[in-house]
């Protein structure tokens, strides 16, 4: 309890510090996010649609996903050397597999007269893909962004080794100063953080599959 | 003569990487306002034949006319536009509810909100669903129930042609009699140029003006149905609709046109166990009722149930040599 207390006293007397902590902790990881979607949604529409790519790009990717998250860090440390831009692209690559991933598997999981139908009534490809493709495969995208989201905001605490800023520096620090309080003080927020995205994207979800429900 | 709706001439599609072409030269005219079915087993090249009308599929060479305008004119999405479309499984769009469904093409044509709602509630009225059933999902309907909002969404845009691809063909044999009886009498009202692929010999005589019967890419025989089963063009046809068979050719004969006259004799012999046919039923019909009721002749009686006709074994002996 005492530890709790402690932790609880450290965010009081420390506002500032705690707040700035969480405010490069969120933005590290929503700007992951947006710029692996940026890059994987298109990427993963590519795949579905050219047979041919799917195997390369595949391939590079789900290989990434076997890297650990840290050592993914660490390799980033000599390229680009310590900072927030290292540790963003340290996450953008944590963030990509999955992505590209569920959208691939959500393109390809259109039943192919769906589209044929559509064609077949005077959609031209543009409106198919807004109107039918992205609609049909936005659940399994979702599913994946979820996960992506996850993982990054969890990983985020990882940024902190390269000097990267966020709440894991509290962790880091706590380790060394072997002080548990302040160790709790990034841990805490960052597991409620991970709850609260898992949370959040598992009701855009839902939202989004009401016709497979109702 | 009627105006032409549809023009085939001489259409080729090779497909790549295949060692004979799916249609070869083929050249066919469909005229307006006729319900033409094309009959053929899987690889004739029917479906090939129909895809190329609405540019799914683009021929090798040779030119499609809709209405006298070559369709290669004119960009796909507009052609597709101006055309029904029915594919065997349906495809509806899942996240979209049935009204949504229907309304596709007047949306995308840019309709105003009322003209759109009192049409989708025409079409759902006209393929005889409940009007309750429009906010529903396309899961939650039975595949022939599917397969009627397939129709009326084909239909959303008043295109003057429908292209049906085997539009019947996953749905049971009760559902599929129901729906091919409501789509006759839909036809009857709307008279579109229908062209309806079919592998089910049975259907495309119930449904079909003419039949197109295609075997290896050629058009074996284009013609009605009567002629198909008395003058079939060549072996090939005659096997496939079993021209031989003399109940399929008496299915297709109608009691009116071989009856004699009611002669007074007739009337003063008296009706009452004579059986009675109308006008329009099949010689079919009329050799089950005189082996049944082992009589001399039927009676042919109009709306009114007044006989106007008769006849006799003789008849349909003669109806079918000839």
């Amino acid at each position: 309890m005492d530890v709790l207390t402690g932790a609880y006293e450290y965010v009081l007397n420390n506002g500032d510090r705690f707040w700035e902590a969480v405010r490069v902790h969120l933005s590290l990881s929503l700007l992951a996010l947006l710029i692996a979607t940026a890059i994987c949604v298109p990427l993963g529409i590519a795949c579905a649609k050219k047979q041919w790519l799917t195997g390369t790009i595949m391939g590079v990717f789900n290989s990434l996903r076997v890297i650990p998250s840290l050592a993914i860090l660490v390799i980033i440390l000599p390229l680009m050397g310590t900072g927030f831009a290292p540790a963003l692209v340290a996450l953008t690559i944590l963030a990509c597999p999955p992505i590209l991933i569920h959208t691939y598997i959500g393109f390809r999981g259109i039943e192919p007269f769906v589209l044929e139908a559509a064609a077949g009534m005077g959609m031209g490809p543009g409106m198919i893909l807004r109107k039918i493709e992205f609609p049909l495969a936005m659940p399994i995208m979702l599913s994946g962004l979820k996960t992506a989201a996850v993982e990054v905001v969890a990983s985020a605490t990882l940024a902190a080794f390269i000097g990267g800023g966020g709440l894991g520096t509290f962790i880091i620090n706590g380790l060394g100063m072997y002080n548990f309080s302040l160790l709790l003080v990034g841990a805490v927020p960052v597991a409620i953080l991970a709850i609260l995205s898992e949370v959040g994207f598992a009701g855009i979800e839902r939202a989004a599959t009401r016709f497979q429900r109702s | 003569m009627k105006k032409e709706a549809i023009v085939f001439d001489r259409v080729t599609k090779t497909f790549p990487k295949a060692t004979k072409p799916s249609v070869n030269e083929t050249s066919l005219v469909i005229e307006q306002g006729s319900f033409v079915t094309i009959l053929g087993a899987s690889g004739s090249g029917k479906t090939t034949l129909l895809k190329m009308v609405n540019r799914i599929i683009e021929p090798t060479s040779g030119t499609i006319s809709l209405f006298g305008k070559n369709i290669r004119e004119m960009p796909a999405t507009e052609l597709r536009r101006s055309i029904g479309y029915v594919i065997q499984q349906v495809g509806l769009f899942p996240h979209m509810t049935i009204e949504q469904n229907i309304a596709t093409v007047p949306n995308i044509l840019g309709w105003d909100r009322r003209k759109i709602s009192e049409r989708v509630d025409y079409l759902m009225d006209l393929v005889h669903l409940p009007p309750s059933y429009k906010t529903r999902y396309p899961r939650q309907l039975s595949g022939g129930q599917q397969q009627r909002v397939g129709i009326a969404r084909a239909m959303a845009g008043d295109p003057a042609v429908l292209l049906m691809d085997e539009p019947f063909g996953a749905i049971d044999a009760i559902t599929r009699t129901k729906l091919q009886d409501d789509f006759l009498e839909i036809q009857k009202k709307l008279g579109k140029t229908i062209l309806f692929v079919t592998h089910d010999v049975d259907e495309a005589f119930k449904l079909g003006d003419r039949i197109v019967v295609m075997n290896e890419g050629s058009i074996q025989q284009y013609d009605t149905p009567l002629n198909l089963v008395t003058r079939p063009a060549n072996e090939f046809v005659r096997r496939l609709i079993q021209a031989d068979d003399l109940f399929q050719r008496l299915q297709l004969m109608k009691a009116e046109d071989h009856m004699l006259a009611w002669t007074e004799a007739d009337a003063a012999a008296g009706t009452e166990n004579v059986p009675r046919v109308r006008g329009q039923d099949s010689l079919r019909t009329v050799l089950q009722k005189l082996l049944q009721h082992d009589a001399p002749y039927v009676a042919v009686v109009n709306g009114e149930e007044k006989p106007v006709g008769k006849v006799t074994l003789e008849q349909l002996k003669t109806a079918n040599s000839g």
